[in-house]
This record gives C-alpha cells, sequence and structure tokens, in this order.
C-alpha cells in the first residue's frame, strides 16, 4: 500500500535556517529553488521520487499535516499544541527553534491583584494567536480567559487597552522589554518537532519509521 | 428566498444519492446474509441518564406532549444496545443485530465540518467469554465481507487495548499530561531515566515491529500482550488481504471501549472503527463506519449503471428486460 508520494511540509522561517543544519546531516536533499526566497514555488523535489516538499508558513504545518494533505512535518510545539488534535504525532523533538509559549503583561499591572483597578480574579481579556492553550492554561487557575485571536504585534494589544494579558511566543525577552511588557509565567517551552499525520504512520508505517529514523539519525 | 440549510447538513442528490442508497442497501444485505437482524432505532429518543456519556455533543428538542428533554442521536450503538436488552433478553445464544442510520452531531469542527453522517454498524452480545473470542473475530469477518463488497481497496486494520497501556503508563506513574504525550507518540517530559526507558518499547513498538514488546514487561501483561499479538496473527490468516497491525496506544477510542479494540484505515482514511464494551449490562463487541467517504470514493470512481433508451410506447417485456440487465432506462 503506497501513495505515489509522500509529502513532507516544512515551515517558512527561523525554523527552518535551523531545521537545515539537520537536512544536511541526512542523505536527503531539495531541489535548488527550495532555498531561493525570491522563487514563488510552493512544492519542492527532493533526490527521493517518491518525497515531495512543501514550504508553508509555520503554524499551517501542523493544519496539512492534520488533514493529511501532508504526511509529515516540522512544527514548533506551540502550534502543535494549539491544534491539540491525536490524529498528529509528535514522534521525535528536534531540539531547534527553541523559545517558550509565555504570559506577559505591563509592567504596571504585572502584579495585577495590588495595581489593577480593574483585575477580576475570575475573567481575564488575553490577546493571542494560541487561544486554545490560553483558556485552558487560565481555567488551571480557575480564570475565564477571553481571547482576541491576533496573528502579530501582539505587544502593541494591552498598551492600546485591548486586553490586560498577552500570551505569545517568547525568545530572548527583547520586544517585550522594549514594548514596557513583564515575562510573568513560561505556559510551554517550545522546540520544533517532527510530527506525522496518524493515518499515513498506521497506512505507511515502513515509509513513515524510515523518515523518522533518517531524522533521528541526523540528531545522534 | 429558499432558507439556507442548517451549517454541516446537506441534501444528497443525483449521483451522490444514488450510491447513498446503493450503499446502504449492500451492508444491510450482506449484514443480514451473515446472520445480523436488521434493526432501525428511531432517532430521537429520551435521554438515558443511567448511561455515560458518549462525549458526542447531541441536538436536544423539547417534547411538548410530556415536557421531556429529547436527544437527537449522534451515535447509533448505544442505541442497539438498548434495543438488544429490551427485545432481545434472555435468548441464551449470542444476538447479532446490523443497522445503517443517520446521526447528527450539534457541534462542527474544522476537521469535521459535517453535521450528519451515515452510520453502520453490527453487533454481536452474549457472555464476555463468547464476545472476546468468537464475536470479536465473527464482527471484523463481516467488516472485512463489507468492505471487499463495497470495493474500497486495501485496508489495514490497526489493533489495540486500552486497559493494557493504561497499565504499564500506571506502572511508569505517568501523569495525564504525559499519558496525553504518549497517546501521540511523543516521548513524556520530566521523566526519570528509568522511568523513559520502561515507556520507551510502548512507543517503538508498534507496527511492524510490535512483536519486539513480548518478553519486555512483567506477568500478567507480558501473557495479555502475547495474547494481543496471536490475535493479530489469527485475524491476519483468517483474512489474508488485509494487513492487521498492533498500535498499543492509540487515543483515538471512543469512550466506551474497553479491552480489544480497533480501527480500520482504508481509502486514505480512518475509515471504521470497533472493540469489546459493556453497555446497558450487555458485554458486546461491534464496529461501525461511516458511509460518506464511502459514497464519494464511488461518485468519483463507480460506473453509474448502463443506460438505454426505450420509446414512452414500449411495452412491459422491453422495461422488464432493461431492469432484469441492471440498466437504468432514458425515455426518449
Amino acid at each position: 500500500m503506497t501513495p505515489q508520494r509522500y509529502v513532507l511540509a516544512l515551515p517558512k522561517g527561523r525554523i527552518l535556517k535551523e531545521f537545515q543544519g539537520i537536512l544536511t546531516k541526512t542523505p536527503l536533499r531539495i531541489e535548488d529553488d527550495f532555498y531561493d526566497d525570491a522563487c514563488r514555488k510552493l512544492m519542492f523535489a527532493t533526490n527521493r521520487p517518491d518525497l515531495s516538499v512543501i514550504r508553508v508558513r509555520s503554524f499551517d504545518v501542523a493544519t496539512f499535516v492534520r488533514y493529511g494533505a501532508a504526511h509529515l512535518g516540522v512544527a514548533g510545539m506551540d502550534a502543535i499544541a494549539e491544534c491539540q488534535d491525536p490524529d498528529v504525532y509528535v514522534p521525535l523533538n528536534l531540539g531547534i527553534g527553541a523559545c517558550r509559549l509565555s504570559v506577559a503583561a505591563p509592567e504596571k499591572w504585572a502584579d495585577s491583584e495590588k495595581t489593577d483597578p480593574f483585575w477580576h480574579a475570575t475573567h481575564i481579556r488575553v490577546a493571542t494567536k494560541y487561544p486554545n492553550i490560553t483558556q485552558q492554561y487560565y481555567a488551571q487557575k480557575g480564570i475565564q480567559a477571553e481571547c482576541v485571536k491576533l496573528n502579530g504585534a501582539m505587544e502593541l494589544a494591552p498598551a492600546l487597552g485591548l486586553c490586560r494579558r498577552i500570551v505569545d511566543l517568547v525568545s530572548s525577552g527583547e520586544t517585550l522589554r522594549m514594548n514596557g511588557l513583564k515575562e510573568l509565567e513560561t505556559i510551554l517551552p517550545v522546540t520544533a518537532h517532527l510530527i506525522v499525520n496518524r493515518t499515513a504512520y498506521k497506512l505507511y508505517p515502513d515509509a513513515m519509521g524510515e523518515m523518522i529514523a533518517l531524522f533521528q539519525e541526523a540528531l545522534s | 428566498m429558499t432558507p439556507l440549510l442548517p451549517i454541516g447538513l446537506h441534501d444528497s442528490i443525483a449521483a451522490e444519492a444514488y450510491w447513498l442508497n446503493r450503499l446502504k442497501q449492500t451492508c444491510l444485505q450482506c449484514m443480514y446474509g451473515f446472520g445480523y437482524d436488521l434493526v432501525e432505532p428511531t432517532p430521537l429518543e429520551q435521554e438515558d441518564k443511567t448511561q455515560p456519556p458518549t462525549g458526542e455533543s447531541r441536538f436536544r428538542v423539547h417534547d411538548p406532549s410530556t415536557d421531556a428533554p429529547l436527544v437527537l442521536r449522534s451515535d447509533i450503538t448505544p442505541q442497539i444496545a438498548r434495543i438488544a436488552k429490551q427485545h432481545y433478553a434472555g435468548q441464551g445464544h449470542p444476538v447479532r443485530l446490523g443497522y445503517v442510520g443517520q446521526v447528527f452531531r450539534m457541534r462542527a469542527s474544522q476537521m469535521k465540518p459535517e453535521r450528519q453522517s451515515t452510520q453502520v454498524g453490527a453487533e454481536f452480545y452474549g457472555d464476555p467469554d463468547t464476545v472476546a473470542h468468537q464475536g470479536l473475530l465473527e464482527v471484523l469477518r463481516l467488516l472485512f465481507w463489507l468492505m471487499r463488497t463495497l470495493s474500497v481497496g486495501p485496508c489495514v486494520l490497526d489493533l489495540s487495548h486500552a486497559g493494557l497501556a493504561s497499565r504499564i503508563m500506571d506502572l511508569a506513574g505517568l501523569s495525564p499530561d504525559q499519558r496525553r504525550a504518549v497517546a501521540v507518540k511523543q516521548k513524556p517530559e520530566d521523566m526519570t531515566p528509568e522511568g523513559a526507558a520502561f515507556i520507551e518499547p510502548l512507543l517503538q513498538y508498534t507496527g511492524p515491529k510490535a512483536d519486539a514488546l513480548a518478553g519486555v514487561y512483567p506477568e500478567p501483561l507480558d501473557a495479555e500482550i502475547r495474547q494481543m499479538l496471536a490475535l493479530r496473527d489469527r485475524i491476519g490468516a483468517l483474512c489474508p488481504d488485509v494487513r492487521v497491525s498492533i498500535d498499543w496506544v492509540d487515543g483515538r477510542y471512543l469512550s466506551y471501549h474497553q479491552g480489544i479494540g480497533f480501527h480500520l484505515f482504508a481509502l486514505g482514511q480512518d475509515i471504521g472503527r470497533g472493540g469489546v464494551y459493556t453497555s446497558h449490562g450487555l458485554h458486546g463487541v461491534g464496529f461501525s463506519f461511516y458511509l460518506d467517504p464511502l459514497v464519494r470514493h464511488a461518485v468519483l470512481h463507480h460506473a453509474l449503471p448502463p443506460e438505454i433508451s426505450l420509446s414512452p410506447a414500449a411495452d412491459d417485456a422491453a422495461i422488464a428486460r432493461a431492469l432484469a440487465d441492471g440498466q437504468r432506462i432514458v425515455w426518449g
């Protein structure tokens, strides 16, 4: 039972640059166009006739794999945890793209109970790209989180009165500091993982196992 | 303006309606021929508060004649157990029931935007031993027979055992978060090296490597692992055209399955599921699948009956010949 071709979804941007370091340690090679940022192609050939690579936004890798449109992918744990789908298997931590998903607040409201006159211990509005993770995190504290979904420039939201907290990826913390925000707590440590669609894992165990082993060997 | 259909609901027309009805008929005939009584439960019923919730959200309507809330079914399996208990109790031999019917989910999701599906299934009830041995193999044979009759192509049957994996994780002292990680093949974090080494085989030895788990864990776990491997081989011998594999941990379990469960993969999808369970005090084993992906596949890949042109003046003999040959009349 072999499909014509397996599809590996790779994320654009920061993770991809670090992933190239792993890729060079495998026998896998992607056509040159893949590394050309000016190239508008989205699907690329590899030196394996049975494997194509697609380049999509980091967050969309999990979606492609979830739907089975891609058999495998490389995605940050933030995107994997946000999609919360038992159909996305996470067999290998690639250890790259390390950062953390944190909750942050304006310096003046960091100690909410004492300094924020509008602080409610049971309800909070949060700007985030991660509503599922955020709601779960606050639910565990007994707080109902009302999430405002933003896709970027999260740090602006509290200053402009949109919310009192943000939940976003933090790497060095510099962007937070520049915008007068204080990191309060880490919700999730994030690294990129190799993910596999559950159906592909069951239907093509040899091919998926081989791909997982390929990257595992490159890491060791 | 014609009112819009509710989100996630749709009419079947033309070729889709043809294949939906033809496949339904094929399934019913196959199950009946296999010795399964056909049943058609009512789509609306009073909520049974004595049964554990199925996890699926269901539409509720108010019954003005009794003031009681009614629920529109989202899964037919619990209804079949109810019927087995109400109408087939005390037979002294296994009860075999088959069904096809529509189910409705209250909430759609990005992954499952449809809120209506046609569910097909068969259930076998009896004493626990008969269910676990004769019943399990019998319903699987029926399932494979159906898949062959419906021409779905190559199938993979993936076996799992909810209790076994759970007890191994108990021994390793895994937290709920760590169990969720294991269910998606992720090595749990924050574990001692000994704990990680204990869990590793459970994650690694699945599918083609499943045999390697024999001898890894202590008794009585090892005996159960070997039983699962033997069961896989028996099913494989019984149905050589189906690849049978084992995944010791799979998070996609129906809430009422205990012990051995299975998923059937075909047409590039997780197409059917089933397993051993207890419902309404009955021990049962069964399977169910949604007909919808099979209908879509048939519309795209199977030919409709050949057409024959007849004049409106054609006599009954000509019509009878056309119908007997499985042709479709186009009136000229």
